[in-house]
């Protein structure tokens, strides 16, 4: 039977494209023109009191913090973070941390004082986000299949 | 005093390291703030006082305010906190303050010998420094502080007192110097006496100020002045070692008149022997 429906032709938004937003510290995430993510470096002025926004994932990025002064400054991906030394979050030390952030994770902080924060951003490549993944799928994989799983993973590891 | 005061947040806009804070005291009173935490806490090097005094929040301490002092050998080695968020009972946000422990001669203080002539009183300094981004690997001593008193114009007979800072020193010396005369005869002799004071809070009288506790150190040292047509004057100087004081009270007293001249008077003081 001949199919008569005519297609659909695609419909675009008038709207211009915004993400979520990877935002400055410090600026409004809202309406923020989608942008690539790269690598971006900051000196940060902490706000005293209540919960900042410090940065709004776009992708996944590797984040680097140092405190340069005396603190105390709290950071936590989770919103209630006050006060700085109730242990909610993670106090920012004068060496620095780093750790990864997926997709649309949101960083906040929280300080007692003016201080300064040394805030680093870099992405993480896209193939390695994807090797990220499968490795660890095939860890899993692999060791449910055990003692098979045991012998494979010992073969990859001679291999090379 | 300085007034306002530096700011520790300037400090940490302008990146600094440390914060300073270094001004003339008025008063046993005075109290300066930081609202910044510090990872330590030492006495500056051109400090007068030898304690000083940080009050910080502590909700274990009555009042949620606690003190520790700062000292010439003892500096504040760890993080001491500022919270903005909090506030003391008092009502005023929880930020560091500082004043010193050591005892001022209070305003209008006149020393015990004294009885009628010139009186210059020193006002210490406090030097206060706060480490922002990391303690300090050396702690450098106190500076020598060199007190200089030139061109002391001579006239009729009497006295000159000159009380100076002494807190937490160990040593002094201090050196008299008639200048060359131009008179056509030699001058009387300059005597010099040296006292050590230690100020007391007891209020026995309170329209009158407290002298203090005064004690004669060394005994008389006449200078002889020099004689005519002689090159640089004569001098001679007084070492002092091991006394604990507040202020140290130089007194030059010259019996009559001293020809068209004058004298030099030169206070050294030091942590170290």
């Amino acid at each position: 039977m001949k199919n008569t429906r005519r297609p659909v032709a695609p419909r675009h938004s008038q709207q211009r494209a915004t993400s979520v937003g990877q935002t400055r510290p410090g600026v409004d995430p809202r309406g923020t023109p989608a942008v690539t993510t790269a690598t971006d470096t900051y000196t940060l002025f902490t706000q005293v009191g209540g919960t900042r926004l410090l940065y709004n994932a776009e992708g996944w990025v590797r984040v680097n913090l140092r405190l340069e002064t005396a603190g105390p400054v709290a950071v936590s991906i989770r919103q209630s973070v006050v006060p700085a030394l109730s242990g909610k979050g993670i106090l920012l030390e004068p060496t620095a941390v780093s750790f990864i952030m997926s997709k649309g994770d949101r960083l906040f902080y929280t300080a007692e004082a003016v201080n300064r924060v040394r805030f680093i951003v870099e992405p993480v490549p896209f193939l390695e986000s994807i090797l990220l993944n499968i490795q660890q799928g095939f860890d899993r994989t692999v060791n449910a299949l055990s003692p098979l799983g045991r012998l494979l993973k010992f073969l990859g590891s001679a291999k090379r | 005093m300085t007034f306002p005061q530096t700011s520790s947040i300037q400090s940490v806009l302008n990146g600094q390291e440390y914060w300073r804070l270094f001004t003339e005291l008025e008063s046993s009173g005075d109290i300066y703030e930081t609202e910044q935490s510090g990872r330590a806490f030492v006495l500056g090097p051109q400090s007068d006082v030898a304690q000083i005094g940080l009050t910080y929040f502590d909700l274990q301490s009555p009042g949620s305010a606690n003190c520790i002092t700062v000292s010439v050998d003892k500096p504040m080695i760890g993080r001491l906190d500022a919270i903005g968020t909090e506030i003391y009972q008092s009502g005023d946000r929880a930020r560091i303050l500082i004043s010193t422990n050591d005892l001022l001669p209070p305003i209008g203080f006149t020393p015990p010998s004294f009885t009628a002539g010139g009186l210059q009183v020193v006002k210490p300094s406090i030097d206060l420094l706060q480490y922002l981004s990391q303690e300090p690997t050396f702690i450098a001593p106190r500076a020598n502080r060199n007190h200089m008193f030139e061109n002391l114009p001579a006239g009729a007979a009497g006295s000159n007192w000159f009380l100076v800072p002494f807190y937490g020193r160990r040593f002094a010396e201090i050196t008299a110097k008639i200048l060359a005369s131009a008179a056509t005869a030699a001058g009387p002799p300059l005597t010099v006496e040296v006292y050590g004071l230690n100020f007391s809070n007891i209020i026995a009288d309170p329209v009158v100020p407290d002298s203090g506790h005064q004690e004669l150190l060394l005994s008389s040292v006449v200078i002889p002045a020099p004689a005519l047509a002689a090159g640089p004057g004569v001098s001679g100087s007084i070492v002092l070692t091991n006394r604990a004081f507040d202020y140290l009270e130089v007194k030059l007293t010259y019996a009559s008149a001293f020809p068209p001249t004058s004298f030099n008077l030169h206070v050294v003081t030091s942590d170290k022997i």
